[in-house]
């Protein structure tokens, strides 16, 4: 059952974007699930965020762990930009940076390395079960960016193709638990032929051949969460595509690789994004209920979280239920949320912005 | 600007994007060894604790098991020295030490698991009904009863004759995402995961504390009323018989004491101490002090003393060394 209700402490995959369904029906995009295609105006968002206004001063370090690599450092330009800026307005706060990558952040959190972790994605079970046991209570998430459209190493949203030819335009996130799984925790039964999914004549009969990226990397992991219910019972027939590197250090994407493959199928399905589309293949608007609303990938959609595969970027910090937060922490927190700190998540990175209602309730469940 | 990003490197220790990040400092403390590990392997630590700080009252041994999971942390933010663990780093966890350190965390096997003990590494058996006539069974066979598509897999279709030879296998076997899953599935099927589920029922752990408890026995239990099933279990659950398993070397075996400490049972698990140690180097000189006592005879001999894990053999024991000492 896809339940709603925002919440900003203990959020995982599911609970972050099912928590701002119930911001949806104050849409920022017409409910007909074909936005209109236009460029994406940062200005008229931003001006919904509240300003930065300084809760006293500010003091304490703030250790960051996070998304990032010793070959690329996806976040430092933004981070760096969150850190100057908030320092001019608290300089009493010390930083230590630790980005050395979504895998290690929420470890160093409950280890005390860390005191907050920036992950590249949402936050694994995996590791939250870790910091639990640790513990004994959940971590803290903020939601701080929504995964981008299209931009590569920002946590592009998942989208689901079929041949250009196919009949069908749009699935519930149900029909493709059905399609992907077998295990269908959602009380659906497994489809296996278009038939099932309302094609008619010639595609009533015809097999369904999925295509997907590796199930058990993060990719993969996303969706599985999102869609399969954390069920690890994929249909066995799925094709699954991993990077392919080459020896002049150049590399095929596993997108491109799935798209490219789709185009020679015309009765498969495919997981990925549209940064790798060719003529022969088509994205399908989804939904998150059987019935719709649907909805087409869009910037808008996306931040709005209407849009069912949409990737979202957490914040986490340990907070001791109870007790509060140290001031520094606290307030740098607050500030990424804000209108000057999501400007230069738009300026600085890939990313899009948070809804800027979720911004502002997040802010005050800082206090 | 220029103010700015003297304030910024000022506060970030001289760091510029882009330009790598240095790895945290490790290293235990002096006088200490910081070992993080799971519930179930703190009386085999509090045993070598007491006897390496016997012969090194100058050192400080620190225990801090709450998990597997955790243990591994531990070690890639540089709080603990040795993780001490009965199974396999996972991807996950090798790839948060690799991207914190540039290389992976050194693995030196220093125990084996015991036979058939919950929560301490048990051998995985391959176990039918007592009725099943079957003799013996090989890894090839056990990964088609994994793997093969049809849905309705006969013994027949692995190779088994005799009474059972139509009749459905149906597979009983741990989480296939649990420790004991993949320990399974890398040993069998090189850890693929997409299985025949329609002939595969899983059991998941009821341990709250990460380490692998009933779901072994409880698949064992399966079998016990399952004349056509086939489990990965626990060896010794009334009413199930163990099958011999034939290996790499052509011999068949099930899982004992001796078969598991020389290495010929291959469905056996090892405890592993996982390092941080740069390749080519050795380890840091307390934690290879430490490490050479839990090798030596009294050190293996403390722990069996102490739970069911099993020694290991003199080659064994030779090989970790050599990791202990690498460089």
């Amino acid at each position: 059952m896809r339940s709603s209700g925002v919440q900003v402490s203990s959020i995982s995959r599911r609970q972050f974007a099912t928590g701002l369904l119930c911001l949806a029906g104050c849409q920022l995009v017409p409910g007909s699930g074909k936005a209109a295609p236009a460029p994406f105006r940062s200005e008229s968002i931003l001006d919904q965020f509240q300003p930065y206004e300084p809760r006293g001063v500010a003091s304490g370090t703030v250790s960051l762990w996070g998304h990032g690599s010793f070959k690329r450092d996806f976040m430092g330009r933004l981070v760096n930009r969150w850190i100057s800026e908030f320092h001019q307005r608290q300089p009493g706060v010390d930083f230590e940076y630790e980005m050395y990558g979504t895998a290690s952040a929420i470890g160093a959190l409950y280890t005390g390395a860390g005191n907050l972790a920036i992950l590249g994605e949402e936050i694994s079970p995996a590791a939250k079960k870790a910091f639990e046991r640790e513990k004994g209570y959940s971590p803290t998430g903020v939601m701080v960016a929504t995964g981008s459209l299209d931009v590569n190493y920002f946590d592009y949203a998942h989208m689901v193709f079929v041949h250009r030819d196919n009949p069908v335009r749009k699935l519930s996130l149900g029909q493709l638990e059905a399609v992907f799984g077998t295990e269908c925790r959602s009380g659906c039964k497994p489809i296996r032929a278009w038939g099932e999914l309302g094609a008619q004549g010639k595609w009533h009969a015809q097999a369904i051949q999925p295509y997907g990226w590796e199930t058990d990397e993060d990719f993969g992991l996303f969706f599985r969460e999102r869609v399969l219910g954390d069920s690890h019972r994929w249909n066995p027939s799925i094709r699954e595509f991993a990077h392919l590197k080459y020896p002049d250090g150049t590399q095929y994407d596993h997108g491109q690789r799935i798209l490219d493959a789709l185009a020679q199928d015309r009765y498969g399905i495919a997981i990925s994004n549209i940064r790798y589309q060719n003529p022969s293949v088509r994205p399908l608007d989804l939904g998150w209920h059987d019935g719709g609303p649907y909805y087409a990938p869009t910037p808008e959609t996306l931040i709005s979280q209407q849009y069912p595969l949409t990737r979202i970027i957490p914040a986490y910090i340990d907070r001791t239920p109870g007790q509060s937060l140290a001031s520094g922490l606290t307030e740098f927190v607050r500030f990424m949320l804000s209108r000057e700190g999501q400007r230069a998540l738009i300026e600085e990175s890939g990313y899009l912005p948070i809804d800027p209602r979720l911004a502002i309730r997040q802010q005050a469940e800082l206090v | 600007m220029t103010w700015l990003l003297i304030i910024l490197l000022m506060n970030l220790g001289g760091y510029v994007p882009g330009k790598g990040l240095p790895p945290p400092s490790a290293g235990s403390p002096p006088g200490q060894i910081r070992i993080w590990g799971p519930p179930q392997l703190a009386d085999v630590a509090s045993a070598w604790e007491a006897g390496f700080e016997e012969a090194n009252p100058d050192v400080d041994v620190l225990l801090h098991f709450t998990g597997s999971d955790t243990a591994m942390a531990g070690l890639y933010t540089a709080k603990a020295d040795i993780a001490l663990i009965g199974r396999d780093a996972t991807d996950a966890e090798q790839k948060a030490f690799e991207w914190v350190f540039r290389y992976r965390a050194r693995q030196i096997p220093v125990l084996n698991g015991s036979v058939n003990s919950e929560g301490q590494s048990p051998a995985i058996a391959v176990l039918v009904h007592p009725d099943n006539p079957i003799k013996e069974i090989t890894a090839s066979q056990l990964s088609r009863a994994l793997l093969t598509e049809s849905a309705e897999l006969s013994w027949s279709d692995i190779g088994i004759s005799g009474g059972l030879a139509g009749q459905p296998v149906q597979v009983f076997m741990p989480q296939a995402e649990s420790g004991t899953g993949r320990f399974l599935r890398a040993r069998l099927i090189s850890g693929e995961i997409r299985l025949q589920w329609e002939r595969i029922t899983e059991f998941e752990d009821s341990a709250a504390q990460g380490a692998e408890d009933n779901a072994s026995t409880r698949a064992a239990e399966a079998v016990a009323r399952t004349p056509g099933g086939l489990a990965f279990g626990i060896a010794g659950v009334p009413g199930t018989k163990t099958v011999p398993v034939r290996n790499q070397m052509d011999t068949s075996k099930v899982p004992e004491f001796s078969s598991i400490q020389s290495g010929e049972y291959f469905l056996s698990r090892q405890v592993n101490a996982y390092v941080n140690a740069p390749d080519g180097s050795g380890v840091d000189e307390g934690v290879q002090r430490f490490l050479e006592f839990v090798l030596s005879e009294a050190g293996q001999n403390s722990a069996g003393k102490v739970s069911d894990f099993i020694p290991l053999s003199e080659n064994g024991r030779t090989s970790s060394r050599a990791l202990v000492l690498r460089d």
